[in-house]
């Protein structure tokens, strides 16, 4: 058989429309990546010291709170209580540290000190935090900071109250000893930190 | 010597004139066929990563989810061509924070919302990502828009309305990373 070139021509073209039939051809997809963060974070708020309930609780003014009575007519300790609340937010797991700076309730003049007489008085801050507590005792034994910690594996928001208990008697000498005259003082300092 | 030469020129052609004589008529069809086809251009480079909230989702104040948050812009998709009806396809992830085990506390999420809508390639697309609070269960939301002509243009593609799943959920710390597919094909 011979060919002429129209021939030829007709079965090349035929071969290219077999080609091109090809499925319909989609495009390769596009993925667009969307990214931030959210930062560690602990936030406290400002304290709330709850006057309902207290014991012996006197003029609160900003962050200092003045115990009305600290000795009874005996001249020791009168028993005290009252709660502070704060606000507060942590948003991975986190430490809750509770510090008293003088490690108890102490009188901030020095000298003058009378066998017999205590100069401190230990207190007791239980806190609570999302359904967690820890109780720091301030044995106003030394004039140096003690600390109780309180971990969570989680990340929480509530109310962190702290409990501030002065028992009666309560002294850093024996039980039921007069104080010292003069004024007696603490820090408590909150940390709540991202562990 | 001329008339010799001019006869040797007509015996050359002599086989083509043959075929358009009328009565013997030869038909060449000549066909081909442009398949049906769609192309996406990829991003450009250091593109194709939407980054809300410059990096930040929260009001460290408050620990919830900030408000007004925004992309750094628009990812574009220059230079796509379909040669025939076409549908595109806008596939939206919410963001999760992946490294979180198990479910967040009450009161917290670890998974954000959002809104992804393309322009430019027939009317506009939105897809709006769901998710439960714990952000365990992200779906995957799509849409479709299909454009009955061949079409040649940019896509445009932003995110908004960043919303946690739950009312008032805080978000737990971590990097937060979600994704959108965009898929373009020919029609049937």
């Amino acid at each position: 058989m011979s060919f002429t070139p129209a021939m030829s021509l007709f079965f090349a073209t035929a071969t290219l429309a077999t080609l091109g039939a090809g499925l319909p051809a989609q495009a390769a997809p596009v993925t667009l990546t969307v990214t931030s963060a959210v930062a560690n974070l602990c936030i406290v708020g400002p304290a709330q010291v709850n006057s309902g309930g207290a014991t012996n609780l006197g003029v609160v003014s900003g962050n200092t709170v003045n115990i009305a009575q600290l000795t009874n007519d005996q001249l020791t300790t009168r028993a005290t209580a009252f709660d502070i609340t704060f606000d507060a937010t942590c948003n991975a797991a986190h430490r809750v540290t509770v510090t008293s700076e003088r490690g108890g309730l102490r009188r901030d003049q020095t000298g003058g000190n009378h066998p017999g007489f205590a100069d401190g008085v230990p207190y007791t801050t239980r806190f609570d935090w999302d359904s967690s507590e820890a109780t720091l005792l301030a044995p106003a034994q030394s004039l140096s900071e003690v600390s109780q910690n309180l971990d969570i594996g989680a990340p929480a928001a509530g109310s962190l109250v702290l409990h501030v208990t002065i028992d009666a008697g309560a002294t850093n000498l024996v039980t039921n000893s007069p104080l010292i005259a003069g004024g007696y003082s603490d820090t408590l300092r909150v940390v709540m930190q991202v562990q | 010597m001329r008339r010799l030469l001019a006869l040797a020129i007509a015996a050359a052609f002599a086989p083509g004139l043959a075929l358009a004589q009328t009565g013997n008529q030869t038909t060449v069809t000549v066909t081909g066929t442009v398949t049906a086809a769609c192309t996406l251009a990829p991003v450009g480079a250091g593109a194709g990563t939407f980054t809300v909230g410059g990096g930040n989702l929260i009001d460290t104040t408050t620990g919830l989810l900030a408000a007004g948050l925004h992309t750094d812009g628009p990812q574009t998709i220059t230079g796509s061509w379909c040669n025939t009806n076409s549908v595109l396809t806008l596939a939206a992830n919410p963001m999760v924070q992946t490294l979180f085990s198990g479910a967040p506390p009450s009161g917290w999420t670890k998974s954000v919302n959002y809104t992804a809508t393309s322009t430019g390639w027939g009317n506009a697309l939105p897809v709006a990502t769901t998710s439960d609070i714990s952000g365990l269960n992200p779906s995957t939301n799509s849409a479709t828009e299909t454009v009955t002509t061949p079409t040649a243009a940019t896509i445009s593609i932003d995110l908004t309305n960043f919303v946690t799943p739950g009312s008032n959920s805080r978000l737990v710390a971590g990097t937060y990373t979600g994704s959108v597919v965009v898929t373009l094909a020919p029609s049937t």
